[in-house]
């Protein structure tokens, strides 16, 4: 996969955690994690939305288009 | 995915297949039980003379086990008419059956259970794996990464042994062709070969392409946040 979430960025910048998180936009930490870890597939708009909504940001400051494949070790 | 209901037709399907199973590996043990006897005593007729007293084999009270093998047979002569249609000439075709005869020691009964055994062999096998398929669905997993390779063993299992069926059924047409003669028929050697189990086959291996679209559905789906 060519696109990263830098979700961890985010978190970071705001002092968040992704237990925080998750409680906030309503979506399990399991879930949550696996956007984290760039293991997730798809992302639905309604999550997107809200993730956002609660950082304060764009779709473009989460979702980072890269020329080099993601490395499986790294998705895992 | 929910997991179904305990009364539903896949735990039914579940506990037949566990029945059979249970009564396939019976027979199965029953068989290699009767080819090691084969290899050590006399079973012209099942007279266990070689077997000492001690085992408890009466020989007069086994002497009537028979072998059965399919066989294929064509009408010598005999004349079939329907005159009450108008019909004068009618011929009795592709005739086949199975012949029954005293077990005789010998090649022909010992690959008749080594068949028997694989068959079987085979059978517990199918069942075991159908029982696992089952379970995912019954566990509401039917899309587990597993079914669909599953699904596709059975389904070439089931062509190949179509294959070997029909060898198998050629093989012993041509041992009754060669060595049984009866009034008014002659055994024949014909390849009984079945092109619906191999559609059945190719069913199934359609089946296992849908199982195997599935899970990836279902991994996308799980992998959606």
């Amino acid at each position: 996969m060519a696109i990263r979430v830098n979700l961890d960025h985010m978190l970071l910048d705001r002092r968040l955690t992704l237990t925080e998180l998750a409680d906030r936009i309503g979506i399990t930490i399991a879930n949550l994690s696996v956007l984290k870890t760039n293991k997730a597939r798809a992302i639905r708009f309604s999550t997107l939305d809200a993730l956002c909504r609660e950082l304060q940001c764009q779709p473009s400051d989460l979702l980072e288009w890269t020329t080099e494949a993601m490395d499986e070790k790294e998705a895992k | 995915m929910s997991p179904t209901r305990p009364r539903s037709p896949v735990s039914f399907l579940i506990i037949l297949l566990n029945v059979v199973r249970f009564a396939v590996a019976i027979v199965l043990v029953v068989t290699c039980a009767v080819i090691v006897l084969a290899l050590f005593a006399d079973i012209r007729g099942l007279e266990v003379n070689v077997l000492p007293p001690a085992f408890g084999v009466n020989p007069e009270a086994h002497n009537n086990w028979t072998l059965t093998i399919p066989v294929s047979v064509s009408v010598e002569g005999g004349r079939i008419a329907a005159p009450s249609i108008g019909i004068e000439r009618a011929e009795l075709q592709d005739l086949s059956g199975s012949l029954r005869f005293p077990i005789q020691r010998g090649r022909l009964f010992i690959l008749n259970c080594l068949l028997l055994v694989l068959v079987m062999a085979v059978g517990v096998w199918l069942t075991t794996e159908l029982q696992r398929v089952l379970r995912t669905v019954r566990d509401g997993k039917p899309f587990a990464p597993s079914n669909a390779v599953r699904v596709r063993r059975i389904a070439w299992v089931l062509i190949a042994g179509e294959f070997v069926r029909t060898m198998i059924v050629y093989l012993e047409n041509s041992y009754a062709a060669a060595h049984f003669t009866a009034e008014g028929l002659r055994f024949v050697a014909r390849p009984d070969f079945s092109v619906a189990a191999i559609v059945e086959g190719l069913i199934i291996l359609v089946i296992a392409e849908v199982f195997r679209a599935g899970t990836r559905l279902d991994e996308d789906q799980s992998l959606t946040v």
